[in-house]
């Protein structure tokens, strides 16, 4: 009887839709749909050493320090030298980081002959209301950059 | 606990809930139950109430979604259902008659 019993689940872009709303400080979000498959999508955006660094100006590198599983843990440093350390859950069109001050978030899902791909990204901190407009400029210009190679 | 991980934990439960009362909407149900669930979590009390919490949050969005959509099952009488099933309208009557009684039956006893 489980067998047929109809399970609702939840696509990874969804699921981000969810985080996005739930969370209690400002989240900059974003989704796009591109002329490209979820693999090819999905292997760009899942290499988080060059990604992260090339999308993000303030980051000046990411590296993987540890691996189990879908689990990651992940040093990011910025331009100024200050490191943060990233919890990291990583799997097929779904990406979760996580350190002391930000959150991160990417899901890929296919849609028609393409990918919608979605973005998540903010400042786990109390005054993050006032960084708002910033994580406009800053989400804004990352999903830029992430999508270029894409569209051409 | 993380919401990443409190959704984890608590997506397939809902999706459970929501699937067979929803149907369709499974997901659009499933979505604003782990909204509200997730927004309202720093409000339960008791970290033990949390999967009976978390049921009448699922219960009510499915029942919402599904409330929201118009019947599309034809109704039938017993002479356009006995034509469909191949058997004489008075066969289809009995039928009801013993379905309803044993639904009665299995209601009660539970």
């Amino acid at each position: 009887m489980t067998d047929s019993w109809p399970q609702a689940d939840l696509d990874p872009v969804r699921r981000l839709r969810v985080l996005a709303a739930s969370v209690r400080f400002p989240v900059y979000v974003a989704e796009v749909v591109l002329p490209a498959s979820p693999e090819q999508v999905w292997a760009a955006a899942s290499d988080l050493e060059r990604e992260l660094p090339r999308c993000l100006p303030t980051l000046r590198s990411a590296r993987i320090r540890s691996a189990d599983g879908d689990r990651l843990e992940l040093l990011a440093t910025g331009t100024l030298g200050q490191r943060a350390r990233f919890d990291v859950v990583l799997r097929p069109g779904w990406c979760l980081m996580r350190s002391r001050f930000v959150l991160g978030a990417m899901a890929a899902v296919p849609e028609g002959d393409g990918t919608r791909f979605a973005a998540l990204g903010g400042f786990r901190l109390a005054g993050a209301r006032l960084a708002g407009p910033l994580l406009t400029v800053a989400g804004d210009r990352a999903m830029r950059t992430f999508t270029a190679p894409f569209r051409r | 606990m993380a919401l990443g991980e409190l959704m984890e934990l608590l997506l397939p439960y809902v999706g459970r809930i929501c699937g067979p009362i929803a149907l369709q909407d499974g997901p659009d149900a499933t979505q604003e139950a782990m909204i509200k669930i997730l927004r309202g979590i720093r409000t339960l009390d008791q970290p033990a109430a949390l999967f009976g919490w978390a049921r009448v949050i699922a219960v009510r969005e499915a029942v919402r979604l599904a409330a929201r959509r118009p019947v599309t099952a034809p109704l039938l009488d017993e002479q356009q259902a006995g034509e469909i099933l191949s058997v004489q309208p008075g066969t289809v009557r009995s039928r009801l008659f013993r379905a309803r009684t044993s639904f009665r039956k299995a209601w009660n006893h539970d």
